[in-house]
């Protein structure tokens, strides 16, 4: 689900998309308040975990591979806004080595891989999770955060690079079932560190309180991704009364 | 992903550009072409202009060929799954110079890639800025992933001696999971140990400026005569 550099030209999308993803990795960092130590020796240990996982890459319908992203796993161990950092630690690796993912839109690439899946897994690990409810929130997040963070790649290629429209629904179908997967394969991985490491996740039971705004993002997420089937590709209001004119 | 990226048997120290400059330096020139590659107009004469971008940073780094072409062999094959469908809204000759600029864009980073040792990144992003949270962070991972590469070698071995296939599986990534979470555990308690966490900075040197202000000089006037010529 990596941008690369090149694909989308607009230069003031690339300004706005980097300074998005920016302004969350500068907020992310103030917000990081663990101890140095403990921070950075599990931030570095699990993101070089994720880094590896992400280099399996397995066929998920005929003509497309998939691979995990992660970033659900990070945000239950790590908290949200230390899994953003390790997210941004581990795209900023990709596109400096791999050339996977790309310098100029690693912005576009933190907001889609890193802040829209890590902020969804910890709204839904808010609203579902009291108790033991993790593997569910793991299932639900990582299927939601990853369809989210397609959807808003899609419309930036489909609404700015000049994509056909087709590709929305088929990146975003193929991220979604791909979700599925790794929220499975995620809340199988919290039960088998639950049970090495009960405490392992008390770490950031503190800040799964949900706040209002977090159950009302979560429930905006669910109802714009319910309706991305029913778009509509009739041209609007405005593009008709265009189309008129030129006649 | 190519494993030997992050074993340090690729980097370049020995290329011209790596003679004159330190990693942050050559990190700023990276990122500097690339956004100039990256934002060159769709025509003949952006694709030509990129072309020499891209040939100038190969003549100074000389990467060597194989492990070069390694990782763009599967920088590619990202490039072309997104250009892909271009092909249906733009039409081919459209989609295949948005692919060329696309690869040449990687093609760029990869060349800077090959002057990069795998420990010199995090002290180099923190040398241009990047907070020390994120860095250390970047140079723990950095470090960890040869151990887990080792770690992950030998758990396939064990399975291969014990009569299973050499196939990396859910089991094989819970198993390392495990690992890297004990790992983590030593690590946090050494780095309190020692009392700080925090990477050092390679600290950026005169030529360093010099070399990043060329390459930017360079992409903005590559980007001027273009749109000129557009």
């Amino acid at each position: 689900m990596h941008l690369a550099d090149g694909i989308v030209s607009h230069f003031p999308t690339l300004v706005a998309l980097n300074a998005a993803g920016a302004g969350v990795v500068a907020y992310a960092v103030r917000r990081s308040t663990e101890t140095e130590a403990q921070q950075i020796a599990w931030a570095g240990t699990l993101g070089a975990f994720v880094l590896a996982a992400q280099a399996v890459n397995v066929p998920l319908v005929p003509g497309a591979s998939a691979h995990v992203i992660g970033a659900g796993l990070l945000t239950l161990v790590l908290g949200p806004w230390r899994a953003i950092l390790t997210m941004a630690a581990v795209l900023i690796i990709q596109a400096v080595f791999l050339a996977d993912g790309g310098l100029t839109v690693l912005g576009a690439n933190v907001v889609t891989i890193a802040a829209i899946p890590c902020l969804t897994v910890h709204a839904t690990r808010s609203a579902l999770a009291r108790g033991t409810r993790l593997g569910l929130a793991a299932t639900v997040g990582v299927a939601l955060g990853n369809a989210l963070g397609a959807a808003v790649l899609a419309a930036v290629l489909v609404y700015i690079s000049g994509a056909p429209r087709w590709t929305f629904g088929w990146l975003v179908g193929v991220q979604s079932a791909a979700g599925v997967i790794e929220g499975l394969l995620t809340a199988t991985a919290v039960s088998r560190l639950r049970r090495y490491s009960p405490t392992l996740f008390e770490r950031t039971t503190s800040s799964s309180v949900a706040p209002p705004v977090m159950r009302w993002a979560l429930l905006g997420a669910v109802l714009v991704a319910a309706c991305i089937p029913f778009a509509s590709e009739l041209p609007d209001a405005l593009e008709v009364v265009v189309t008129r004119l030129d006649r | 992903m190519n494993a030997r990226a992050f074993d340090g048997t690729n980097a370049r120290p020995d290329s011209w550009l790596s003679r004159i400059t330190t990693a942050p330096g050559r990190l700023l020139c990276c990122i500097a072409l690339v956004i100039g590659i990256a934002t060159c107009p769709l025509s003949g004469a952006g694709t030509l202009a990129s072309a020499i971008l891209f040939g100038a940073a190969a003549i100074a780094i000389a990467p060597a060929p194989r492990p070069f072409l390694r990782r763009l062999a599967y920088a590619s094959l990202v490039v072309v799954a997104l250009v892909g469908p271009f092909y249906f809204s733009v039409g081919a000759s459209a989609a295949l110079a948005r692919g060329g600029r696309a690869l040449l864009a990687s093609a760029t980073a990869l060349c800077f890639a090959a002057t990069l040792k795998p420990t010199e990144l995090g002290p180099a992003m923190r040398g241009i800025g990047v907070p020390a949270k994120l860095s250390s962070i970047i140079s723990v991972m950095m470090r960890q992933l040869t151990q887990l590469g080792e770690e992950g070698r030998r758990l396939l071995l064990a399975r291969k001696l014990r009569g299973a296939t050499g196939m990396i599986g859910p089991d094989v990534l819970a198993s390392l999971l495990v690992r890297s979470s004990r790992r983590a555990e030593k690590l946090e308690l050494a780095l309190t140990l020692r009392g700080s966490a925090a990477t050092g900075a390679i600290a950026m040197t005169a030529a360093d400026r010099a070399a990043a202000a060329s390459c930017a000089l360079a992409a903005i006037a590559t980007q001027l005569i273009v749109r000129a010529v557009h």
